[in-house]
């Protein structure tokens, strides 16, 4: 189980996910427990609140937080590169 | 050959998803010869009854793909329909739980009450929604569970299950630096191969009876063909 220290600094770390991620509010995680979509911002919220979802995301982190160490998990759920833009819906070339 | 049991509640979109993993598993193994005796799903309807009868059967091998916790099997309406209160009925079978966190608890006690063995995962099991990734995933499970109709142990399929979430992880991975999803979902996968438990005999094989039984139903079957081959040799002599 994470420290509260642990804890924290890995809510900080999915506050900077979250704020670069393109579709917060976006389903786009599935899991065997339950059967609504859950959205990247659930996600952040719950380990914010410490609430069952929230811990059992830390129970995912933990085990590579303990293969290698909190601040690489943490730092790299922060390392990011903005989305390039998408290019320009391509047609026929007019003459 | 020995038969398999089924339990996929489905009724959700994450539930739909293991339970067409499930169906797909059950393909697998019909067509190494391992006939379904039961599958109880949505459509059975899936309540507690029907999981009874689904413990109950008389099949060496039970798969539940579902919601899980770590105190029971889930069904379509979040109810437990397999928990410390029934689990007993499955006394002898090697049961597989591919839901969440029923590795804690569940798993553990389902030995303890006659169970030959129990896989199942200590953590939850996350997956990406992108109709590609789910395909992926479901294949990642799906293939190593049916090493079980090859007369694998269940060591040997935790062991490839490993590697196939291991491989889910590295593909997340590979994802654009932009995904943010992906890299969630890497470390889920990772967890997910790290965190797969088994309780009780780790060497059983639990479809393997049916590997013996095809090797001496195939064994029986040459030495009649042979026996009948001198016999007419013999015969045909005699005849001359």
């Amino acid at each position: 189980v994470l420290s509260e220290y642990e804890r924290v600094r890995i809510a900080q770390a999915l506050a900077v996910w979250l704020d670069g991620h393109p579709d917060p509010d976006e389903p786009a995680f599935r899991i065997a427990q339950e059967g609504r979509g859950l959205t990247p911002r659930r996600i952040f919220t719950s380990v914010a609140e410490n609430d069952q979802l929230g811990q059992q995301v830390l129970a995912i982190l933990e085990y590579s937080i303990r293969r290698t160490s909190l601040e690489e998990v943490a730092n790299d759920l922060e390392r990011f590169e903005p989305e390039p833009p998408r290019p320009a819906a391509t047609g026929p070339l007019g003459a | 050959v020995p038969d398999v049991g089924y339990i996929r509640p489905g009724g959700d979109a994450s539930s739909d998803d293991l339970a067409e993993w499930a169906g797909h598993l059950r393909t697998t193994l019909e067509s190494s010869g391992h006939r379904t005796f039961i599958d109880v799903s949505q459509h059975s309807p899936c309540d507690r009854d029907a999981c009874m009868t689904a413990l109950a059967a008389p099949t060496p091998l039970l798969f539940f793909f579902g919601h899980g916790n770590e105190d029971a099997l889930l069904g379509s309406h979040h109810e437990a329909v397999v928990d410390k209160s029934n689990v007993s009925a499955a006394a002898g079978k090697t049961l597989v739980s591919v839901a969440c966190e029923v590795g804690l608890d569940l798993g553990p006690h389902a030995v303890q009450a006659g169970a030959r063995a129990h896989l199942a995962w200590d953590v939850l099991l996350l997956w990406l929604a992108r109709p590609a990734e789910l395909v992926a995933y479901g294949e990642a499970i799906v293939r190593p569970l049916s090493h079980f109709g090859r007369g694998g142990s269940i060591s040997e399929v935790a062991d490839e299950l490993r590697q196939s979430l291991n491989g889910i992880a590295r593909r997340y991975r590979r994802a654009p630096p932009h995904d943010h999803n992906a890299k969630l979902a890497y470390y889920a996968a990772a967890a997910a191969a790290g965190q797969i438990t088994i309780h009780g005999d780790r060497r059983v094989r639990p479809l393997a009876e049916g590997s013996v039984a095809t090797a001496f139903g195939w064994a029986r079957w040459r030495g009649t063909t042979l026996v009948r081959s001198a016999l007419d040799t013999i015969l045909r002599r005699h005849d001359d």
